[in-house]
């Protein structure tokens, strides 16, 4: 009698104890996918860069080399061998150092949702060689529509 | 939450409203939980399923997209098809339409995780998006709400007819035509962020409960469901789109996961088809 009251208890607790495991699976189960989900919403928002290759318009001191002007006294002859002579050849050009706003290929940390933005628009496009590359210049509109 | 299923409509539509983007914001670097293509010329938000197909051609995981997917599935599963997106509601407008209706198959709902493992993940990530079954070169909601307004839009402006291409407007047109003799067809067929919001209907803090100690197995809550679900046999089914309707049988109610739950349903569907129950304390139709 002792031993068919101890089972009695035993399947009592293992009952209760399954109920409660069920129903702390019942909370646990979707209060963690919840807070997976924020955190992979912050992680993605805030934390996340992705290294895009942009084209961006960059001011860089360059050298150029100025045409002479077309009508330098040379062409009409008038050199020293007075008018009607032959016409000189022009002077080499002379370099010029300048500031120009040149194109250049930079490597930018992109954050994700520039990237959602980017991708609605086919602005972002994979390379053979595995990195990104920003279909357009970085300032720019870029495309208007999804190409699809 | 028995007045407010009443009101469902209202609800869709202030969603509507929502996802037409009514302040001009154009957030489309934030990714919203509904179906609602980006190239809609008044979309508010990037739509999931194209932000995870172009993620998958990228080969990036899409932590954003999918943290918004996740939380929200996590707080109500599929509810979100059921009360906010926008092509499921235009498809409950269109089943308003008294036309014959006939009922899908159960199975016929796997072929939506077809449509997003193979159409939204594989093939863009083993193809890329220029693939014909890229997902969004073939999506209904891309043609009906970006394709087909921007060539109106662009023909307007003296920019050419740019037509969309044949395979997406005859799924378009398959859609449409079957719209109005089922119900949902393409949330209940295809619907890859249906398919993925549904896996959240039994793991969500948002619960439908059932209570057996209560029911009286008449098979109203049969009857009341539009989309095939047997609410009084598994009432946190995978296809059930929480419109609550059954709701409006007292053995069926909204709740949470932190509250108690009552004694768990019978197995199996309960009788049905008797039509007998007129106990209108019982049922408030």
């Amino acid at each position: 009698m002792a031993g068919f009251r101890a089972s009695i208890q035993v399947a009592y607790r293992a009952d209760l104890g399954a109920g409660l495991m069920k129903r702390a699976m019942r909370v646990l189960v979707p209060s963690t996918l919840l807070v997976a989900g924020v955190c992979a919403l912050v992680y993605g928002n805030a934390v996340r860069h992705v290294p895009v290759l942009t084209e961006v318009m960059v001011e860089k001191d360059t050298i150029i080399l100025e045409r002479p002007p077309a009508n330098w006294p040379g062409n009409t002859g008038g050199g020293r061998f007075g008018p009607g002579g032959p016409a000189l050849p022009p002077p080499p050009p002379r370099p010029k150092r300048v500031k120009a706003q040149v194109a250049e290929e930079q490597l930018l940390p992109t954050r994700e949702p520039q990237l959602v933005r980017e991708v609605t628009v086919g602005g972002v496009a994979r390379q053979e060689d595995g990195s990104y590359k920003l279909t357009h210049r970085a300032g720019e509109a870029g495309p208007a529509l999804c190409p699809t | 939450m028995k007045w407010l299923a009443r009101r469902r409509a209202w609800v869709q539509a202030a969603f509507l409203v929502v996802w037409l983007d009514p302040l001009m914001l154009r957030m489309h670097n934030v990714c919203g939980p509904v179906f609602h293509c980006y190239s809609c010329p008044l979309a508010a938000f990037a739509c999931p399923i194209g932000v995870l197909a172009n993620f998958s051609a990228l080969h990036l995981f899409p932590f954003a997209a999918l943290g918004v997917l996740v939380a929200i599935g996590a707080a109500v599963g599929n509810a979100v098809c059921g009360w906010a997106c926008p092509f499921g509601f235009m498809q409950d407008l269109a089943g308003r339409i008294p036309t014959p209706r006939f009922r899908l198959p159960a199975f016929a709902g796997y072929l939506r995780y077809v449509v997003l493992v193979g159409m939204v993940i594989a093939v863009p990530y083993l193809w890329g998006e220029a693939h014909a079954l890229f997902f969004c070169r073939l999506c209904p909601a891309g043609a009906l709400e970006g394709a087909i307004p921007n060539t109106v839009r662009m023909a307007r402006a003296g920019e050419g007819l740019h037509l969309p291409s044949t395979a997406k407007l005859v799924v378009l047109g398959a859609v449409l035509v079957t719209m109005l003799f089922t119900q949902r067809p393409w949330c209940t067929l295809l619907c890859p962020l249906g398919a993925i919001f549904s896996l959240f209907n039994r793991a969500s803090i948002m619960t439908i409960r059932f209570g057996a100690d209560t029911c009286r197995s008449c098979g109203q809550c049969d009857k009341m469901c539009r989309y095939g679900v047997l609410p009084n046999a598994n009432v946190n089914n995978s296809r059930c789109i929480r419109c609550l309707e059954c709701t409006r049988c007292k053995a069926i109610s909204v709740g949470t996961v932190f509250s108690p739950q009552p004694p768990d349903a019978p197995s199996g569907p309960a009788a049905m088809g008797c039509g007998t129950c007129g106990d209108t304390e019982h049922v408030s139709l």
